[in-house]
C-alpha cells in the first residue's frame, strides 16, 4: 500500500514540526507549506490525501480563504480536482472572537476543527477517520 | 398651571362638606320646634292660666312638622355628595324662608310684639350668618326683621288684628309707641349686630380654613418635589450612564415643576461654549438655534458665576443671547441654576415656562438643589467614563499580549508531548518525569491565558461590539449539565438537576457563549470542590422579573474570610488551593463580570466543611 500524503499548511515551523513527528510515526508522507500561496501550489503539485491547515498565517483569515478557494472551486478552475480533499483546520482564535467554530458550521468547507494546542492522539484519530484507515 | 382651581376646589369642598350636616341638624331641631309649639299651645292654659289662640297656633305647629317632613324626604333623596352643594344651599334657604314665615305667623298669633316667641327670629340670623356670605346674611337679616317689623307695625296701626295672650300682660303694649319703638330698635340693632358678629367670626374661621388648606396644598407640593429629588438621586446613584441620567433628570424636572421644558448644558473643553446634553420639551428648531457662547450670553455668564437666575419676563430681559427664539418658542419666564463641579461651574440647568413670572423662591431653591445633585452625577459619570476608557485600553493590551503568548505556549506543549509520546525515540524515566512536569506547567499557562483572554474580551465587549439576545437559560444549563454528568460520576459524586422536568424555560438577555462560560465555571467548581460521596445540585426557578439558578454543593466550602475576595481577579481560597493546585483565580471573576454585563447578580453562601451555594439571578428578557 502506498503512503498517504498529508500536506501541512502553517506559517509556524515549530508548529509544523510538532504535527509532523506523530504523523510520520504513524506512517504518513508529510509535506509542508509555510503560507497561503505555497500551500495552493503544493496542493496542485502533490495532490495530497488530506490537508492540515492553520487559520492564522499571513493574515488572520488566510486559512479560511485557503479552504474556500479549494473547496468552493468551480468545475473549470485549476483547483476543481481538489474540491473533495479533506481539510482539518487548526484554530487558536476561539477565545478572542465572539464566534466559536465547531464542525457543524457548514458554511465553512472544512471537515473538522481542532483547537490548538493539538493533542497528537486526537489529531491521528481524526485523520484515521477522515481517510478511512 | 391648574393650581388655583385645584385649590379653590379643595377649599370649597372643605367648607361645603359641613352644609349637609347643618341642614340635617336644622331638620332634627325643627321637630322639637314643631312639637314644642303644639305642646306649649295645649299646655299653656292649664299650666300658666293664660289663654292663647289655640287653633291657628296648632295649625302653625302642624305646618312646621309637615314641611319639616318634606325637607327630610328631600334630604334623604339627595344623599351626601360634594357635587350637590348648590342644591343643599337652596334647601337651606328654603328652610330658613319657611321658618321665618312660620315664626312671623307664630308671633302674630301669640301677641305680636308682646309675644315671648319673638326671640326665635335670632336663631336664623345666626344660622344664615354662619353658612352664607355676609351679603346674603345681611340681606336675609334685613328681610326677616322687615317681616317682623311689618307684623308689629301693621298691628300697631290696627291694619292686622292683634291676638293677645290673655292673662300674660296686665295691659296691652302693642300700641304703646315707646315700647314698640324701643323693642323694634333694640331688636333690629341686635339682629344686625349679631349678623355682623357671626359673619365676622365665620369669615375669620373661613380664612383660617383657607390657610390650612393652602398650607396642606403647599406641603403636598413640597412632598412631591422631595419625592422627585429623591427619585433623581436614586436614578443618579443607580447608573453611571451620563446620557440616561441627564435625560431622566430633565424629564422629571419638567413634570414636577409643571413647566414647558427643561435643559442641561455643559461647558465644552474650550470653556467658552455651552453644549446641550439633555433637553425635554424643547422643539428641534429651538435646539438648533445656534451655539451658546459665553461672550454673547450675559445670562449664562451670570449663572456660571454661581447664581440662580430667575427671569420673570423674557421679553423685558436683556440677558438672553437669543431672545427672539425664546419669544418664538413661546417662553415668558425662565429659571436657571448653575451646575457646580468640585472646582468650577460645569454647566447650566434651565426650566422654561410659557407663563410670565412663573417661578418663585421655592422654585429657585428646588432647581438649585436638583442642580447640585446633577453636578454630582455628571462629575461621577465623567470620572467613570475616564476609568472605563483606561480599563478598555488595559483590557485591549492584555488581550493582544496574552494572544501572542498563546501560540508559542501551545507549540511548546506540542513539541514536548512529541517527545513524551515517543515519536523521537526512547527516553529515560527521569527525562519523562521532567518533560511531564514541563507539560503540566504549559497546561496551566494555557489555562491562565485562556482565562485572561475571556476576562479581557468580556471587559472590552461591555462597551463595544457585544449584542445581547434573548437566550434560553434552560438550554444552556442542559448543555453544561450534560458536560459534567460523566466527570461527576467518575469522581464518585452525584450531580443532580433538581427540577429538570418542570423548570421554567425563560429567556434572558445574554450571549449563549457568555452564559455557557458562567455555568461551566460554576458547575465545574461544584464538581471540582466536592469530594467522594458528595452531591452537587442545580435548580432553575423564575419569579415575576427574574430567572434564578442555584448551584449548591456539599463540598469543602469557602472560609468566611475568603468570601469577600472570592470574585476578585487571581484570588483563590486557601482550601481550594489544597484540593486543586491548578487554577488561575480568574474563573469567578469572569463569572461575575459576565453576569453583571447581562444585568444580573450573583451571590454566594458557604460554610467550611458543609458546602457552598451560588445563586445567579438574571432579569427576564422582556423585563430587562
Amino acid at each position: 500500500m502506498s503512503q498517504k500524503r498529508i500536506l501541512l499548511v502553517d506559517d509556524d515551523a515549530d508548529q509544523r514540526l510538532s504535527v509532523r513527528l506523530p504523523l510520520e510515526a504513524a506512517g504518513y508522507a508529510i509535506f509542508e507549506a509555510p503560507g497561503y500561496d505555497q500551500g495552493l501550489a503544493a496542493v496542485k503539485e502533490l495532490n495530497p490525501d488530506l490537508i492540515v491547515l492553520d487559520v492564522m498565517m499571513d493574515t488572520t483569515t488566510a486559512g479560511f480563504q485557503f479552504a474556500l478557494t479549494l473547496h468552493n472551486a468551480d468545475a473549470n478552475t485549476e483547483y476543481s480536482a481538489f474540491a473533495k480533499t479533506p481539510i482539518i483546520m487548526l484554530t487558536a482564535i476561539h477565545s478572542t472572537t465572539p464566534l466559536r467554530f465547531s464542525p457543524d458550521e457548514d458554511y465553512l468547507p472544512v471537515q473538522t476543527f481542532l483547537e490548538k494546542p493539538v493533542d497528537p492522539k486526537t489529531l491521528l484519530a481524526t485523520i484515521h477517520k477522515l481517510l478511512g484507515d | 398651571m391648574n393650581q388655583p382651581s385645584l385649590l379653590a376646589n379643595t377649599l370649597s369642598s372643605f367648607v361645603d362638606a359641613e352644609l349637609p350636616d347643618s341642614v340635617n341638624r336644622l331638620i332634627r331641631l325643627r321637630w322639637l320646634a314643631g312639637i314644642g309649639v303644639l305642646t306649649l299651645t295645649l299646655t299653656v292654659r292649664p299650666l300658666f292660666k293664660v289663654i292663647v289662640h289655640t287653633t291657628p297656633l296648632l295649625i302653625i305647629g302642624a305646618c312646621i312638622l309637615f314641611y319639616n317632613l318634606a325637607f327630610l324626604l328631600i334630604e334623604k333623596r339627595l344623599g351626601r355628595s360634594a357635587a350637590k352643594a348648590k342644591t343643599y344651599q337652596q334647601l337651606a334657604i328654603w328652610q330658613i324662608v319657611l321658618d321665618w314665615i312660620a315664626a312671623a305667623l307664630l308671633i302674630h298669633y301669640s301677641g305680636g310684639i308682646e309675644s315671648p316667641a319673638i326671640f326665635f327670629f335670632l336663631f336664623h340670623v345666626v344660622i344664615t350668618s354662619i353658612f352664607f356670605s355676609p351679603r346674603i346674611a345681611y340681606t336675609f337679616a334685613i328681610l326677616a326683621l322687615a317681616l317682623l317689623f311689618s307684623v308689629v307695625v301693621l298691628e300697631y296701626f290696627a291694619l292686622l288684628p292683634h291676638h293677645a295672650i290673655i292673662g300674660l300682660l296686665d295691659f296691652p303694649l302693642y300700641r304703646n309707641h315707646l315700647y314698640v319703638l324701643g323693642v323694634l330698635v333694640f331688636f333690629g340693632w341686635t339682629g344686625i349686630f349679631l349678623t355682623y358678629l357671626v359673619t365676622d367670626i365665620s369669615d375669620h374661621l373661613r380664612r383660617r380654613e383657607r390657610e390650612v388648606v393652602e398650607l396642606s396644598e403647599s406641603l403636598k407640593q413640597v412632598t412631591i418635589r422631595l419625592q422627585a429629588l429623591n427619585e433623581s438621586a436614586r436614578t443618579i446613584s443607580s447608573t453611571l450612564n451620563l446620557e440616561q441620567v441627564l435625560n431622566q433628570l430633565v424629564k422629571n424636572i419638567t413634570e414636577v415643576m409643571g413647566v414647558r421644558a427643561c435643559s442641561i448644558r455643559l461647558l465644552d473643553k474650550s470653556e467658552q461654549r455651552l453644549e446641550s446634553v439633555a433637553v425635554y420639551g424643547l422643539s428641534q428648531a429651538y435646539q438648533d438655534k445656534g451655539p451658546i457662547l459665553l461672550d454673547n450670553s450675559a445670562l449664562d455668564r451670570k449663572i456660571l458665576a454661581g447664581s440662580v437666575v430667575n427671569i420673570p419676563d423674557v421679553s423685558q430681559s436683556s440677558l438672553l443671547q437669543y431672545p427672539e427664539w425664546a419669544a418664538m418658542e413661546g417662553f415668558s419666564s425662565m429659571l436657571s441654576a448653575p451646575l457646580l463641579g468640585k472646582n468650577k461651574a460645569i454647566g447650566t440647568l434651565r426650566a422654561y415656562s410659557e407663563d410670565r413670572d412663573r417661578f418663585n423662591a421655592n422654585d429657585e431653591t428646588f432647581l438649585a438643589a436638583i442642580a447640585a445633585q446633577g453636578s454630582i452625577a455628571i462629575e461621577n459619570a465623567i470620572a467613570y467614563q475616564t476609568v472605563e476608557s483606561l480599563e478598555n485600553t488595559k483590557s485591549t493590551f492584555i488581550r493582544t499580549f496574552t494572544h501572542e503568548l498563546r501560540s508559542p505556549v501551545g507549540v511548546i506543549r506540542s513539541l514536548l508531548s512529541n517527545i513524551t509520546d515517543g515519536y523521537t525515540g526512547e527516553i529515560t524515566a527521569q527525562q519523562r518525569d521532567l518533560l511531564e512536569r514541563a507539560i503540566r506547567r504549559c497546561d496551566f499557562l494555557q489555562e491562565l491565558i485562556d482565562d485572561l483572554l475571556d476576562l479581557a474580551a468580556g471587559k472590552i465587549q461591555d462597551t463595544t461590539t457585544e449584542t445581547l439576545e434573548p437566550t434560553s437559560l434552560k438550554a444552556i444549563l442542559e448543555r453544561v449539565f450534560k458536560r459534567y454528568e460523566i466527570p461527576a460520576r467518575e469522581k464518585g459524586l452525584t450531580l443532580e438537576w433538581q427540577n429538570s422536568a418542570d423548570c421554567p424555560d425563560a429567556q434572558v438577555m445574554a450571549t449563549p457563549g457568555g452564559l455557557d462560560r458562567v455555568f461551566n465555571n460554576l458547575i465545574s467548581n461544584a464538581v471540582k470542590y466536592t469530594l467522594l460521596g458528595g452531591k452537587a445540585t442545580i435548580s432553575l426557578t423564575q419569579n415575576e422579573t427574574e430567572v434564578i439558578v442555584t448551584i449548591t454543593d456539599t463540598g469543602i466550602g469557602i472560609p468566611q474570610e475568603a468570601l469577600e475576595y472570592l470574585f476578585t481577579e487571581f484570588y483563590r481560597a486557601p482550601n481550594a488551593k489544597q484540593i486543586e493546585s491548578k487554577g488561575t483565580g480568574l474563573g469567578l471573576s469572569i463569572v461575575k463580570d459576565t453576569i453583571t454585563r447581562f444585568g444580573g447578580r450573583i451571590s454566594v453562601q458557604s460554610e467550611v466543611g458543609v458546602g457552598s451555594s451560588f445563586t445567579v439571578s438574571l432579569p427576564l428578557a422582556n423585563k430587562a
